[in-house]
């Protein structure tokens, strides 16, 4: 017998039978993943897909099963349209807002941070995330209120008429910050913003530095690099970024329940459109248009090349 | 007339590391010069020192004639040929290389007409479409070349442009990039720690080491009468003898070079040293030969088709008195 | 989604429990612990404050450790019960029928509870509970949504609903845009009416909850007008009690629950009835059909009628007792005026929580169902 090669335990056998069907171990690993996101995951959706073509019979407020695009059309009417307007005007507003702040704290970490700066900065950035959700939205709905600390430091300083001033702006201004649009703009755009700035971060990290010498060497000045090369290459980044952003507002039901003007969101209306009332088909199509939007999104984005560095 | 680019007395510190050490140098217009040593010699720092990517601790930058000062890089007439090459990665070549027209605001017809002609420059028509990542390296190379010379600089830097290449390619881009320095008549600043590379382009050559210059001059200055021990050890491998060698080698008692291709073995009675062979090695175009002698070893370059001696054979050594090159214990 | 896979195990789980719906008849050994979902604030232990404590005597005497979930809406309740895993819920008259018919929670023996017989007779076969005469459990506790306002604003308690509805000037001499809230839940549509039933009798309303077209238009139309003087509406009570303290609201529907709680904290707070009258909830002690402790809940069902649990619970939440006699026996610390206040006399003018359903009084299909209510308001709170 050689006696390089002793006699093969289970195990070792087994590593064998692995290693000469490489394929085999793979689809092994994969299959428990693929099964759950199979079967739960996309059959959950293909349900509700489903319940969104059912309609309500408009007499006994029970649903019919039966194949139409009634409860679509429902979601033009307008007081259905402006819930959804509503929430993506917020989206689109607290995803701009996030790629303006989250810019040059990304663009700092990437670019200039090291060692205990670097760590400082994930620091920053990760530890509202650990903070409970809730707790961070109602402290928000403290510091905005009425008689809140925001409003009380603006007349300290003498600024209350410009908070006023601002307040007083139709549509987004309000009562107080805590009960306006701009209140749960600026709640939004506090929690959502780690989910920017990290992928952010990441992509500007990939950026060579020597390509913003290049610009420069080229006679390009700050702003012509940031346009011309620091933004497209930080793109797939930034669509990451808004991805969430964006899809997390758009489903988002708790903060504009807490804070703002009480007007629904989609995640809202779903909520309240299930259970008691019984509307799952409308709770359904309200809750496929952010997939259906964030599909268009994803496609302009693809147009756009944001994937093309991918 | 005045020079390209001037350093009076430069040093750039990086914390406690001083990358480049009072360093004067003056570059002519129209030369092609070549900054030459190992790496952490402080040869890159100046280059960037040129192109404004590092500012001087102490010390003075002027390029044609004038103070650096407070001048950034994308108001220095300068352009650089980067190492990595920095193609930018979401453009096409054309937009490359048009990029600084675009910067200056060149309408977009002009500009890419501009470029086109810079791509025929550098032998790549009709590459304007491709993106980088469709490039070979020496096409890259060739991409960042017309990229920097389309704003016309009057001094073009080259950090290591051909260090990616192999050795074919290299040799090859190598004499394309001396013919087009004469074509252009604009002074080109190239960094390499190639000595091959450098005595073979450039007018002039300044060897640096430590982040000083150990010598400035012409390629055969450096290579036939090294200032240094360094230069003379850096630059072509030559033979540096200790003062007690070139006093029993037929010299005064200092230091001194003697080039391995200096040296012939010869049969004479009395030759000027013998020695005992060590070790061989084949090279192609030739053998060296390793030598014992005096405690010290030397070596002896063997042109291809003369007669190589065996190891541990005793060869008696000669040479042209001239050959032997004193120079300062540094 | 969620709600779907609810709704269609609800459906398995009709049919599987049809046969299982027995009533127990004699009580065994207590199983030593007993699990209620129930409203916050519902079951206290002494732990918010040490006066009010209905579990720990009850512990003690019976060997059933009481383990309480809370949950925050009718939904969650119906969901919790749907998930399994609790004895007793106390559910409310938007949640009871669906669980009855759900077949989440089974008959209740009222003969083995001793004290059923002490129960206010007006509650013992309340419609929320009671199915075809066979009882789904027993009457916890009652209230009316009070009308919350600040002292200092109201000098004397406001005696009309119109401060939330109808823009006019406070006591104080400010308007009152801004400065009133209310509840962001469709069910408000019946306060609406309640309010249009004193106001607009030609209307001809005869239940808040049971409205026809016109009737069902003319609340929505009251409502948009009181779109321009909230705010913010209020869904969570300690949110509404926040806004309240800090965002100058002064007027508002509430729960008698936010009323105490602020005033013990020292706010000029208190609440009144309106002379509209006004809706108000019923809720019912249910349990679960699969219920593993079944003895500790009979238990418990008869200590949460019997002892000072109905007393001190109606001074705690502002409520009223289903068992009267809790109003006066000194059980607790509950007082026969106490419980006028809180709405024992104001029985007949308080319309009790119920699910809007398309066949009504007024005839079949005749009214505005639940679902519309709930589209209809999102959009009347969206400034439609």
């Amino acid at each position: 017998m050689d006696s390089a090669h002793p006699s093969r335990g289970v195990a070792d056998r087994l590593t064998g039978v692995f290693w000469s069907r490489p394929k085999l171990l793979t689809a092994l690993l994969i299959a428990p993943p693929l099964l759950w996101l199979g079967v739960v995951y996309v059959g959950s959706l293909a349900a509700l897909l489903l319940q969104s073509f059912y309609s309500i019979d408009e007499f006994s407020g029970v649903v019919v099963p039966e194949f139409t695009l009634k409860t679509y059309a429902e979601l033009l009417r307008p007081s259905n349209f402006d819930v959804i307007v509503r929430t993506v005007t917020m989206a689109a507003a607290v995803t701009l807002a996030s790629v303006a702040v989250a810019f040059p704290i990304a663009f700092f970490a990437a670019r200039y941070a090291r060692g205990r700066w670097k760590a400082l900065f994930y620091l920053g950035v990760m530890l509202p995330l650990w903070s409970s959700y809730l707790v961070k939205v109602y402290a928000w709905k403290l510091i905005l209120a009425k008689e809140g600390i925001v409003t009380w430091a603006a007349e300290g300083i003498g600024a209350g008429n410009v908070l006023g001033a601002v307040l007083a702006i139709p549509v987004i201004g309000g009562n107080s910050l805590s009960t306006s649009y701009i209140g749960t703009f600026l709640v939004f755009v506090y929690v959502w913003l780690p989910y920017m700035i990290l992928p952010m971060q990441a992509a500007l990290e990939r950026v060579p530095g020597s390509l913003l010498e290049a610009s420069a060497d080229l006679g390009a000045g700050g702003w012509r690099t940031f346009r011309s090369v620091i933004l497209p290459l930080a793109l797939p980044g930034i669509i990451a970024g808004s991805i969430f952003t964006f899809s997390l507002t758009l489903g988002d039901y708790i903060i504009p329940q807490i804070i703002g003007s009480s007007r629904f969101f989609i995640g809202q209306a779903v909520y309240s459109l299930q259970g008691t009332a019984g509307n799952i088909p409308l709770a359904a199509a309200f809750a496929v248009v952010p997939i259906v939007i964030m599909l268009i999104y994803l496609a302009v984005a693809r147009k756009m090349g944001a994937f093309d560095a991918l | 007339m005045t020079a390209a680019v001037e350093f009076h007395n430069v040093s750039r510190h990086f914390g406690t590391v001083r990358a480049v050490d009072r360093v004067d140098l003056a570059i002519d217009e129209g030369s092609f010069f070549a900054m030459l040593g190992p790496s952490g010699s402080g040869k890159t720092t100046c280059l960037r020192l040129i192109s404004g990517f590092e500012k001087p601790t102490t010390g003075s930058i002027r390029i044609f004639g004038e103070d650096m000062g407070d001048v950034p890089p994308n108001r220095r007439h300068v352009n650089t040929v980067f190492q990595d090459y920095a193609l930018f990665p979401h453009m096409n070549v054309r937009d490359n290389v048009a990029y600084g027209l675009m910067v200056k605001g060149v309408e977009r017809r002009t500009r890419h007409e501009r470029a086109e002609e810079l791509l025929s420059l550098v032998k790549l028509d009709g590459f304007g479409e491709r993106k980088p990542a469709q490039l070979s390296g020496g096409q890259r190379q060739r991409v960042a070349l017309a990229r920097a010379l389309v704003n016309e600089p009057r001094v073009l830097l080259l950090d290591e442009p051909l260090g990616a290449l192999d050795l074919k390619l290299r040799e090859a881009m190598q004499d394309e990039l001396k013919a087009l320095q004469r074509r252009l008549g604009i002074t080109f600043v190239f960094v390499t720690h190639d000595q091959g590379e450098a005595l073979s382009m450039a007018d002039r050559v300044a060897v640096f080491n430590d982040g000083r210059i150990a010598q400035v001059g012409t390629p055969s200055d450096v290579y036939d009468r090294p200032a240094t021990r360094f230069v003379a050890d850096f630059v072509g491998s030559s033979n540096v003898l200790p003062p007690d060698l070139t006093r029993s080698f037929g010299g005064p008692r200092l230091w001194a070079s003697l080039r391995p291709e200096s040296i012939r073995f010869t049969g004479a009675s009395d030759p000027k040293a013998k020695g005992r062979v060590t070790a061989l090695r084949y090279l192609g175009s030739g053998t060296r030969v390793a030598l014992e002698t005096g405690g010290q070893e030397i070596a002896v370059l063997v042109p291809a088709g003369a007669p190589v001696p065996d190891i541990g054979e005793v060869s008696g050594l000669t040479w042209d008195p001239a050959a032997l090159h004193l120079m300062e214990d540094a | 989604m969620k709600s779907l896979l609810v709704s269609t195990t609800a459906m398995a789980m009709v049919v599987a429990n049809a046969a299982a719906a027995d009533m127990i008849t004699e009580l065994g050994a207590p199983e030593g612990q007993v699990d209620i979902v129930a409203w916050p604030g519902y079951i206290e232990r002494g732990e918010t404050d040490p006066a009010f404590d209905w579990v720990t005597k009850f512990e003690e005497a019976s060997g059933c450790k009481v383990n309480v979930k809370t949950a925050n809406t009718s939904d969650e309740m119906v969901a919790l019960m749907n998930e399994g895993g609790f004895d007793l819920v106390t559910a409310s008259g938007d949640a009871s029928l669906r669980l009855v018919a759900g077949g989440r929670v089974q008959p209740v023996n009222t003969d083995l509870i001793p004290s059923w017989a002490t129960v206010d007779d007006r509650l013992k076969d309340a419609p929320w509970h009671t199915v075809d005469g066979v009882h789904y459990g027993t009457p916890y506790m009652w209230g009316p949504n009070v009308l919350m306002y600040n002292t200092t604003v109201f000098p004397e308690p406001p005696t009309s609903w119109s401060v939330v509805f109808e823009e006019q000037m406070l006591p104080d001499g400010q308007s009152n845009k801004g400065r009133v809230q209310a509840y962001d839940g469709p069910i408000h549509v019946a306060d609406a009416a309640q309010y249009l039933m004193a106001h607009k009798p030609e209307l001809g309303i005869t239940s808040p909850y049971e409205l026809n077209e016109d009737q069902y238009a003319a609340a929505l139309d009251l409502l948009r007008g009181q779109r321009e003087l909230v705010s913010r509406y209020w869904h969570d009570a300690f949110i509404q009690m926040d806004d309240f303290k800090n965002e100058g609201v002064v007027a508002s529907g509430s729960w008698p629950f936010q009323v105490n709680l602020l005033a013990s904290e020292g706010q000029p707070i208190a609440s009144t009835i309106p002379s509209e009258g006004a809706t108000g909830w019923a809720d019912t002690t249910m349990m679960h059909v699969n219920a593993a402790h079944p003895n500790c809940s009979y238990l418990w069902m008869e200590h949460t009628l019997s002892s000072n649990l109905q007393s001190d619970l109606s001074v705690w939440f502002g409520a009223v007792p289903s068992v009267p006699a809790a109003c006066s026996d000194g059980r607790g610390m509950q007082t026969q005026e106490g419980c006028d206040a809180n709405g024992l006399a104001d029985f007949e003018k308080i319309h009790f929580w119920t699910t809007p359903v398309a066949n009504c009084s007024q005839g079949e299909g005749a009214c505005v169902p639940y679902y519309r209510w709930v589209s209809d308001y999102i959009g009347v709170i969206g400034g439609r």
